[in-house]
């Protein structure tokens, strides 16, 4: 083997780098509004609806813009190995950020369309601990890309299981609760629950993509 | 900042640019000296040739043989003895010449190429006189003689062969150049092709050379026909010649005509046109060499593989 | 815009039919890659623990590959790796050069080809090359194609033979017209498939090509690859390259080598041998990875 000291592709690397960190921004962006939005449903603050909002809208910003430098990097460098990997892991990773993003929208416009949420102590409690654990789920994801640990992804499915107890229990509680919410709030409850579910599984894929990066494989496969 | 180009900075050092017109201007004229002097030398050709051709009887150039001193100056006795000891070098140097050239260009280790090329280089250098007293002592003696119980001292077959050896080294080391420059690609597509080493020569290399080869052909030719001094020893016949085919009699040939003239050797007194009729072979040679070139060179223009 | 119409036309323009099973079978031009090669395809050459020495110079070490029939095995690796002088030693080329020695083994149909009784020039006849540069005779076109067959004495009629292997090596329709004109008034990756269709004149059943498009502008590349992907159905190739694009377009199978620079000589040697899929998204060994994500110093 050559000696190895130079680098051939500083240039190609640094460019790699910034897309990983930049992955990592967005991820942070999106995982604060996702935060912000757990905060402004459960706490009832339909002033902060349009905040929450606009944060979205550079979350979709930079998701387009790394989007298209993605591209450019898989049509100039005609990557191959890990470097392919990771630029294919990308646009699936940009794409489960950008949904999240989406779905933290979602969560206020629930809120948008109710008078405001029961202020009944258990139901709150039920969907601030969902909130809370989606966000925790999504940020193993953020932290799978900025350190590349593939054993995230690889035990991610099970840690994923903690939301989906939640979200079964606020689904129950819901349940036995309907009559006084009333059929919009219940569907409300419901739709809420099923995003932060969603969320919490993009952050499961995307520790997955992480491991594929890594180890040539999804968690599970082969 | 970097400073702004001017128009002077191009313009370069004069002092440079008179130096570079005065080398040429040196060159130029080394070139127009020699092509003067060819002139000069054809000026005195055709003019001492055209002398002798209006005054001479036109009967007396077509007789039994070339005695120049007595008036008979038969110009096929010259061409055939020419011709024929031109004939015996070749048919002695091509088969020699361009075995050797294969051998070295295409089967010699490097190592025998080493010590081989210099040796036949060496050879092209002895001075023809060496040859011609070779030709006399040996060749003649040696080799015609034993073959051929009646044949005279004297021979055009000892001044053919004794030629042969001449040129050889010339046809030797002009082809081997000439297959040497054969890039190497050409013969790793026929071995790959499943060709042996004597097809990949036959049909590749000599092919591709040939232009290289008939070129030394032809240059060995000439030197065949302009060789004096050779011939001038072991082909006998010096004051004058009769007219023959027969290579294991002496002849004269042109070259050796004019050799004989212009020293005296021939020590025969008498007619006095002999002298002139020194420059009418000079020109005939001449327009020989200068028919054998072109020949070859559109021969070559035809026939050569360009690589 | 005119290319974005272009892109959805060409989109479209692949047929898609419903099949009596329901489901949907989909046609369309053949893809110019590797795809995913059979195991079940024959081992036609081994390569069994061969070293090359020139003189001292220990050039390769060790290599063993196992090249299967029809494929494409593609071998990449930096300068001086020896993957060309491997190349080589298929064929005996290396034969030419003096000092060159090749030890271990490689059977061909199973037999050594460097047995005490195996001549190289049956080898070469069998086994076919095209190299770097393209080197055609400074023949015609007739004579480049038909040079290997007549010194192999062959029996059938020229016209024809010519003919199939200038069709072959997609050459044909270009020069039908000017069969007697020299070979070097071909553009020069007209040339190269000249010398593809004058290797495959001898009907081997493998074709070696050495870095055959290295010379050649990037159309003419493509047109090379095109071809090597047709010759597949009937020829075994097994190709150096500097392009690890072209390996990764082209080949079945790639072998990955790499050279040891150590006691002051350096010895190339096989990395890793796979299916030229896996080698390029996923190498199994990390010096691989560097090269051809052209990270190697």
């Amino acid at each position: 083997m050559e000696p190895h000291d130079a680098d051939l592709r500083h240039h190609y690397d640094s460019e790699l780098e910034e897309i990983r960190a930049s992955l990592v921004d967005l991820g942070t962006m999106a995982l604060s509004n996702i935060r912000h939005a757990g905060i402004v449903f459960s706490e009832n603050r339909p002033e902060e609806i349009e905040t929450v909002r606009n944060a979205d809208i550079p979350i979709n910003a930079k998701y387009t813009e790394l989007e298209a430098r993605v591209f450019e990097i898989l049509a100039l460098q005609q990557p191959v190995a890990s470097d392919l990997r990771f630029l294919v892991a990308s646009t699936r990773i940009l794409y489960e950020l950008e949904r999240s993003g989406d779905l933290a929208v979602n969560v206020v416009k629930a809120l948008a369309r109710l008078d405001g949420i029961p202020t009944d102590a258990s139901i709150h409690s039920a969907v601030s601990q969902l909130a809370e654990a989606s966000a925790a789920m999504f940020t193993r994801g953020i932290e799978a890309i900025a350190t590349l640990d593939p054993e995230i992804g690889m035990g991610a499915e099970l840690e994923d299981e903690a939301t989906d107890h939640l979200t079964a229990s606020l689904y129950k509680l819901v349940t036995l609760n309907q009559d006084e919410l009333g059929l919009e709030t219940a569907v409300a409850l419901f739709r809420i629950g099923r995003y932060f579910e969603r969320i919490a599984d993009h952050g499961v894929n995307i520790a997955e993509n992480v491991t594929f990066v890594v180890t040539a494989q999804f968690p599970g496969e082969g | 900042m970097t400073p702004t180009l001017t128009i002077e900075a191009l313009a370069g050092d004069p002092k440079r640019r008179r130096k570079e017109r005065r080398v040429r201007t040196l060159f130029a004229s080394a070139g127009m000296v020699s092509i003067a002097v060819s002139i000069l030398i054809m000026v005195a050709l055709i003019g001492e040739a055209w002398a002798f051709i209006s005054q001479v009887e036109l009967a007396s150039l077509f007789t039994f043989g070339w005695f120049p001193r007595r008036g008979f100056y038969d110009i096929p006795t010259l061409i055939v003895a020419t011709t024929l000891i031109a004939g015996i070098g070749m048919i002695v140097a091509v088969p020699l010449g361009l075995g050797t050239a294969s051998y070295l260009a295409e089967y010699a280790s490097p190592r025998a190429r080493r010590w081989l090329k210099p040796t036949i280089e060496l050879l092209a250098g002895v001075p023809s006189v060496v040859l011609g007293f070779w030709a006399l002592t040996f060749i003649s003696p040696e080799f015609v003689q034993r073959l051929f119980s009646a044949a005279p001292p004297f021979t055009m077959m000892a001044a053919g062969l004794g030629v042969g050896v001449l040129i050889t080294p010339l046809v030797a080391t002009v082809s081997e150049d000439a297959m040497r420059a054969v890039p190497i690609d050409l013969r790793l597509a026929s071995y790959g092709l499943g060709a042996n080493r004597s097809v990949t020569v036959r049909k590749v290399v000599v092919p591709a050379a040939l232009s290289g080869i008939v070129a030394s052909l032809i240059l060995a030719l000439s030197r065949a026909i302009g060789e004096t001094m050779i011939v001038f020893m072991a082909a006998g016949a010096v004051g004058g010649a009769l007219r023959t085919a027969n290579p294991l009699e002496p002849g004269q040939t042109m070259t050796a005509a004019i050799a004989a003239l212009a020293t005296g050797s021939d020590q025969v007194a008498g007619e006095g046109l002999a002298f002139q009729s020194l420059f009418f072979v000079g020109l005939l040679l001449f327009l020989i060499t200068l028919v054998l070139n072109s020949v070859s060179n559109r021969f070559v223009r035809k026939y050569r593989e360009r690589y | 815009m005119a290319n974005n119409i272009q892109t959805a036309h060409r989109a479209t323009a692949v047929p898609m039919k419903l099949n009596e099973a329901g489901s949907i079978a989909v046609s369309g031009p053949k893809r110019v890659t590797g795809g995913t090669p059979d195991d079940s395809n024959r081992v036609i050459l081994e390569l069994d623990a061969v070293d090359v020495f020139y003189g001292d110079f220990h050039a390769v070490d060790s290599v063993t590959i196992p090249i299967r029939e029809k494929e494409i095995t593609a071998l990449i690796g930096p300068s001086g790796c020896g993957k060309s002088s491997v190349l080589r030693s298929i064929n005996r080329m290396n034969d030419l050069i003096d000092t060159a020695r090749v030890e271990g083994s490689i059977r061909y149909h199973g037999v050594d080809l460097y047995g005490p009784t195996v001549d190289p020039v049956e080898v070469r006849r069998r086994i076919g090359m095209v190299f770097q540069k393209p080197n055609p005779f400074p023949k015609s076109i007739y004579e480049n194609v038909s040079f290997g067959p007549k010194i192999a004495k062959y029996g059938g009629n020229m016209d024809d033979l010519v003919e199939e292997s200038l069709r072959r090596a997609a050459l044909w329709d270009e020069v039908k017209d000017k069969l007697e004109q020299s070979a070097y008034a071909l553009s020069g990756g007209q040339q190269q498939r000249l010398c593809i269709a004058r290797a495959i004149a001898t009907s081997p059943d493998v074709v070696l090509m050495d870095e055959p498009a290295s010379s050649l502008d990037p159309i003419a590349t493509l047109r090379i690859e095109e071809l090597m992907f047709d010759l597949k159905q009937q020829y075994t190739i097994v190709i150096v390259t500097h392009n690890m694009q072209q390996a990764a377009r082209v080949s079945d199978r790639t072998a990955f080598f790499s050279v040891d620079v150590s006691g002051g000589q350096r010895t190339g040697h096989l990395v890793e041998f796979s299916k030229t899929t896996e080698l390029f998204t996923n190498p199994r060994e990390s010096q691989t990875e560097d090269y051809i994500t052209g990270r190697f110093g």
